[in-house]
């Protein structure tokens, strides 16, 4: 069973909330998909075991090898995320914008182009507390390939078994990466107007999906009841609530999950575990 | 001399459009007859290197100089391979932006002024 956590934009706790499920589930694997901030291993404390280099392959030009330079033009033409610019006879890689399509080799196939490999990120993965398999994958600075980052982490869920997945916040490309494919996927939101807001944007991508979702409360207690309505007037379980409290809030700082927290979280978390399944 | 005015509107009169690769309309301007033809940028709606299109429609318009606002990273290296020289700081009208350049008021750019994705209004 593949089981997704995510939230709105950066900061509902999302992290907080999975690697909780994730020590009270234990034994299963944990793919961090957060990969322009991850941060699950903070909570998790793996050791890692191994590094593996995320490339694609973009175009090193030798012009001197080709045979048309009209054909050099029409791979520029042909890049449609404009990676190529051709001017005064001269082709001009753009990398950060290459997405690595391999299109404008099939353009110049004289060999004016030849493939260079581009690291964009990496894939580290090990042993964590509580049995856990982590995985969890990180952009490099300056790299725009999110999402060939993301599929990277997920191709690591395997066949089998219990997998976790802490998705990208928001609802763009880099979430629906990550969230594709699972069985069931958790949203975590605070209880106010932006939650509210980011959880809609959720709900409707997830119904695209055909993936069953549930609603964590991070930081409930105030007075706003606009999620809960929400939750309400759409069927959307509300799975657990977690109360502002400043030890909550100082501990989770400190990479502490609930039950280290407090261990009567674990049967909370556990009764989570059995709505989902 | 010819050369292009990024600009909002399609004549002369037009407010100067301050983003190079996202601007609406491109204003190809005769410097001393100061005939004009406009044509709209089709980079402006790119998903992405906008500024890298733009800047390639301009290299095979046999002008000289650029007229705009601002002017990206991408934008500026296709535009200096081209040999084109990039006038930055351009504002009011495009007539007014052409008197500016020939009064020699605007600055040539060596470089981008400012970082990629700055055309989009700060959403990415
Ligand atoms: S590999 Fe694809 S994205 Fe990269 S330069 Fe070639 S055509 Fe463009």
């Amino acid at each position: 069973m593949i089981v997704a956590v995510a939230g709105g934009k950066g900061g509902t706790g999302k992290t907080f909330v999975s690697t909780s499920l994730a020590v009270v589930k234990k034994s299963l694997r944990f793919l961090d998909c957060d990969v322009e901030e991850p941060d699950a291993h903070i909570y998790l404390r793996p050791a890692f075991r191994r590094w593996s280099n995320v490339s694609i392959t973009t175009p090193l030009v030798r012009a001197w090898k080709a045979k048309d330079p009209g054909k050099l033009k029409e791979a520029a033409d042909f890049c449609r995320y404009n990676a190529l610019a051709f001017v005064r006879g001269k082709l001009i890689v753009f990398e950060e914008l290459c997405t690595g399509c391999g299109g404008c080799f099939k353009v110049c196939p004289d060999g004016s182009l030849i493939e260079k490999e581009q690291v964009v990120g990496v894939v580290k993965d090990g042993a964590a507390r509580d049995g856990i398999e982590f995985v969890m994958g990180e952009l490099k600075v300056g790299k725009q390939r999110t999402v060939r980052v993301i599929e990277k982490v997920r191709s690591a869920a395997g066949e089998s078994g219990d997998v976790l997945i802490d998705c990208p916040p928001g609802s763009g490309r880099p979430a629906l990466a990550a969230m594709r494919g699972s069985d069931f996927c958790v949203l975590v939101t605070e209880p106010t107007p932006f939650g509210l807001h980011d959880l809609a944007e959720n709900i409707e991508l997830l119904g695209l999906l055909g993936i069953p979702a549930g609603v964590v409360l991070n930081r409930s207690g105030g007075t706003y009841r606009g999620v809960e309505t929400f939750c309400r007037d759409n069927g959307i379980p509300v799975l657990l609530e977690i109360p502002f409290t400043l030890e909550t809030a100082r501990s989770s700082a400190d990479g502490k999950t609930l039950p280290d927290i407090d261990p009567a979280w674990s049967d909370k978390l556990a009764a989570v575990w059995n709505r989902i399944n | 001399m010819k050369v292009i005015v990024t600009s909002q509107g399609t004549d002369l009169e037009s407010q100067v459009d301050p983003r190079f690769g996202r601007c609406a309309n491109f204003i190809i301007v005769d410097t001393e007859s100061l005939e004009f033809s406009a044509v709209p940028n089709a980079a402006g709606g790119a998903i992405g290197g906008a500024g890298i299109q733009a800047g390639q429609f301009i290299a095979e318009q046999g002008i000289e100089a650029v007229i705009t606002g601002n002017v990206g990273p991408n934008a500026s290296r296709v535009l200096s391979g081209a040999g084109i020289k990039i006038y930055v700081g351009a504002s009011g009208t495009v007539r007014q932006a052409v008197e500016d350049f020939k009064a020699g008021k605007l600055n040539a750019a060596s470089g981008p002024t400012v970082g990629g994705h700055w055309g989009m209004g700060g959403k990415f």
